[in-house]
């Protein structure tokens, strides 16, 4: 019983991850609380969605599910985030942009799908079932977990090894630096929303087949999962947000075996105020952490 | 009027010794000065009086009053008060507002007053802006009263943040390189109310990189170099010094 | 004539109790604080009255007391740990506080009914007490603002390192500006459950969050009028062209980056600030004429 539990926190663990991956990758190149990342999240469901209904295939959805996210979070950096670079109040200014570009997203959605929850044709995914030991798999956690851990081996070598991740980290580090030294700034916003968008994209098309639901308001409870995982992993750390990631998925499918859903979603929020308090930086965060006026 | 005064006072930034056993005393009445190369630790030092940096050795007294762990903003009500290298000012208020916020130390009415809008808080307001107002004059800024801080010419701008730090009635005030990019004339303006406020019995710490102004104002001058103290004495006696001299090489302005 | 009123009524009592918020959220922001937490002291504030005049049979006024006396010890106490913090890190922790208090209300499922609400709550609260309590509301805002209070506020949202060397406590004034947004909103949350018969914790989440907080970023943090204003607009701009309306959430959407690239002080403080400029420029082009056709001072 508990193995299976954890087997699907696993799951459950490897799609927050998955979300708070581009979440935490903007804050860290940025400094920038994106919570349109939720709307976003929800376009690529929209998107796999209406592609499967038009007859595609679903490997195609997927696909196009990634490329249309990525385009929609670019669409948000160049709408909402582009037009306040350069003031004073980038950290206010940016999230309050961000809220209301996510607005936008989920009121088209919401005309898009009537305000009703779409479900996938019947037969998108195979239903199959894999027993290994005491644990039951379906096709789809499979699916999942192999695609996540793919989408992570893929994201770290592009980070590390590629020349354009490393133009990422300059820019994070200084923009106007990294512009003198010939790294295109411009570019870097295009492929780090992208990216980030791209991510979110996958963990909405799977999370919609997971529970076959799809409606514009899904992406909220993952925005705010997504703030415990990205401070507990430490803000602008990626392999924080796949650890902690997992590690709230798997203590969420416990918990919620046992007690009420409203008491573990008290425990999270409550673990959230907790880490803030005693180490603001997270598990592997270096963010200096400001604490105000105080003799140092 | 008590006597600022420093006693082994250091700072070490994990491994860098940024000031090391640094003695030094600022009396009533007199402008002493604080003079050295850039990177000295000048600053360090007053971040540490003002209570913004935590010593890591030695004391801070202001007369009887240890002030060594005190916060910034008991700091200032103990009567220390400071301008900033890099002028701060609030940049959304006007010039008035600006200097009326340096009054804060000196308000009467209490809180439950102010929240529920007792007589006492109401008639303060409209008192404090009187006497702000009374400050501009004396300082010739009448004229920029309403005007907001930021958009102000760079001389006015370090005017502004002078009255609001006299308009607190310090004891001691830090005058954190207060003429930098400032022309001759206009500095001599500012010499000239640094003389007034001193008489009037503050004890005055002018830290500048114009050794010429320096001289031409304190009875007496530290020398910091790479956080250590170098020299210290009259003007005369610190110019001739060969140690003050070696530090100086291409920087003497 | 009647029927106008009939029909824009619950649209002006839900505007009142807007700027009841908009106060709430105001305060910590105009202190510099970055807090989103007045849903959750709107939401203590709203099962604490509605269960005290419904189950206990109180006074409605007594209950509306111990609302906002439970709204000023919320806030005192939350002010304490997020001392340590600035910034984002404050928003968040006080994210995770309103989500704590809407999953404790669906918890306590006997207390406070659950997912199902609270209802049945006796309305007790009609068009005149609304603007009874926002006419004292802003007596106080404006009495605040004018005192040593509303100063240090200003100073602390600007500068906080030289608020700090003026003589202004950071700690005291920040937990200052918390007890009373809690105050504020535990208030104005009482008032809603005896207005709107029932309530249920997920009206102080998330959504209650965004538009305290754009009420705020449209009119402006730093006035008494301010908020007014961002309230206004956010009731009224939908009533005036039917499109608007139909899509609600897309306009305030753009609204908000709008606002934020184009006018990041709000509506009414951006005003201010721009007659400020203007004025200054008048005088400097009056002196500047004066000393050339005067008698030739320099």
């Amino acid at each position: 019983m508990i193995a299976q539990q954890l087997v699907n926190g696993l799951v459950t663990g490897s799609v927050y991850a998955l979300f708070a991956l581009g979440f935490t990758l903007i804050f860290g190149t940025f400094k920038i609380l994106n919570l349109a990342h939720a709307g976003v999240f929800m376009s690529g469901a929209f998107i796999g969605y209406f592609a499967v209904l038009n007859g595609l295939p679903l490997w195609l959805a997927l696909v196009l599910a990634m490329i249309g996210a990525g385009l929609v979070s670019y669409l948000v950096e160049v709408t909402a985030f582009a037009t306040i670079r350069g003031s004073g109040q980038i950290e206010f200014g940016a999230l309050i942009s961000s809220i209301g570009a996510n607005l936008c997203i989920m009121s088209v959605a919401q005309r898009l799908s009537d305000t009703k929850v779409l479900r996938f044709p019947f037969g998108t995914f195979p239903v199959e079932f894999y027993e290994f030991g005491p644990v039951r798999f379906s096709f789809l956690q499979i699916i999942i977990l192999v695609m996540v851990m793919f989408l992570l081996v893929v994201m770290m070598l592009y980070l590390y090894k590629t020349t354009f991740g490393r133009q990422i980290r300059a820019v994070s580090g200084n923009e106007r630096v990294a512009s003198l030294l010939g790294v295109n700034p411009a570019l870097v916003y295009f492929q780090t929303f992208f990216i980030s968008g791209a991510l979110a994209g996958v963990a909405g098309i799977l999370i919609g087949l997971s529970f076959n639901s799809i409606h514009f308001y899904m992406g909220e409870p993952y925005l705010l999962k997504a703030f415990v995982v990205v401070v507990l992993g430490g803000l602008g750390s990626v392999h924080g947000a796949v650890v902690a990631g997992m590690l709230l998925g798997i203590f969420q499918n416990l918990a919620v075996a046992y007690l009420p859903t409203a008491l573990t979603e008290t425990i999270i929020y409550g673990l959230l105020f907790l880490v803030l308090l005693i180490k603001p930086s997270g598990l592997f965060g270096s963010e200096g952490v400001q604490v105000g006026v105080a003799r140092r | 009027m008590p006597a600022l005064v420093l006693s082994n006072v250091s700072k070490r930034f994990g491994g860098l010794l940024a000031v090391s056993d640094v003695n030094m005393e600022v009396p009533p009445g007199r402008i002493t000065g604080l003079i050295g190369p850039n990177g000295a630790g000048k600053t360090t030092v007053v971040n540490m009086i003002t209570g913004l940096l935590k010593l890591t050795t030695g004391s801070v007294k202001l007369g009887e009053r240890d002030i060594t762990t005190a916060e910034a903003h008991e700091v200032a009500h103990a009567g220390v008060s400071r301008t900033f290298q890099n002028i701060r000012l609030l940049p959304e208020a006007t010039v008035l507002e600006n200097v009326v916020i340096g009054f804060h130390v000196h308000v009467k009415s209490s809180l439950f007053a102010q929240l529920v809008g007792l007589p006492s808080s109401l008639r303060e307001t409209p008192q404090l802006f009187e006497r702000g107002w009374k400050l501009l004059e004396r300082f010739g800024m009448a004229r920029y009263a309403d005007h907001p801080a930021g958009g102000l010419a760079y001389g006015h701008q370090r005017r502004v943040e002078m009255m609001r730090a006299v308009a607190t009635n310090p004891q001691i005030l830090l005058l954190d390189e207060p003429v930098a990019g400032m022309n001759d004339v206009e500095a001599a303006e500012l010499g000239e109310v640094f003389r007034e406020l001193a008489a009037s019995g503050i004890g005055l710490l002018l830290i500048e990189h114009n050794i010429r102004f320096v001289n031409q104002l304190c009875q007496q001058v530290y020398v910091l170099d790479s956080g250590a103290m170098i020299a210290s004495g009259t003007p005369q006696e610190v110019m001739h010094n060969p140690a003050v001299i070696a530090a100086y090489l291409g920087g003497k302005k | 004539m009647m029927n106008l009123i009939y029909t824009y009524q619950p649209l002006f009592d839900y505007f009142l109790l807007a700027v009841g918020f908009a106060y709430s959220q105001q305060m910590v922001l105009r202190a510099g604080v970055f807090s989103i937490g007045s849903a959750g002291f709107a939401c203590i504030g709203a099962y604490a009255v509605g269960i005290l005049v419904k189950n206990q049979g109180w006074n409605p006024l007594l209950a509306l007391a111990v609302g906002t006396a439970i709204g000023c010890l919320g806030g005192l106490l939350l002010s304490i740990p997020l001392a340590r913090l600035r910034g984002v890190f404050q928003a968040i922790a006080t994210l995770a506080f309103v989500q704590i208090v809407v999953s404790l209300c669906l918890y306590f499922e006997e207390v406070t009914g659950g997912p199902q609400g609270f209802n049945n709550i006796p309305k007790l609260v009609g068009t005149e007490h609304l603007v009874l309590a926002v006419a004292v509301t802003i007596y106080f805002m404006y009495v605040i603002s004018r005192s040593s209070i509303g100063r240090a506020f200003d100073a602390l949202r600007q500068d906080e390192t030289v608020g700090a060397t003026l003589g202004i406590s950071i700690r005291k004034y920040h937990m200052i500006a918390f007890i009373l947004s809690g105050a504020l909103a535990g208030f104005f949350g009482g008032m809603q459950s005896l207005y709107t018969y029932s309530i249920e914790p997920e009206m102080f989440g998330f959504a209650f969050l965004v538009a305290a907080l754009t009420y705020i970023i449209l009119g402006g943090r730093g006035t008494v009028t301010g908020p007014i204003i961002g309230a206004a607009i956010m009731s009224l701009l939908p009533e005036l062209a039917r499109p608007l309306a139909d899509n609600r959430q897309f306009f305030q959407g753009v609204l908000m980056m709008v606002m934020v690239a184009f006018m990041p002080h709000g509506v009414f403080d951006g005003f201010v600030l721009y007659m400020r400029k203007r004025r200054a420029a008048e005088r400097d082009r009056k002196f500047k004429e004066g000393s050339h056709a005067g008698s030739g001072t320099q």
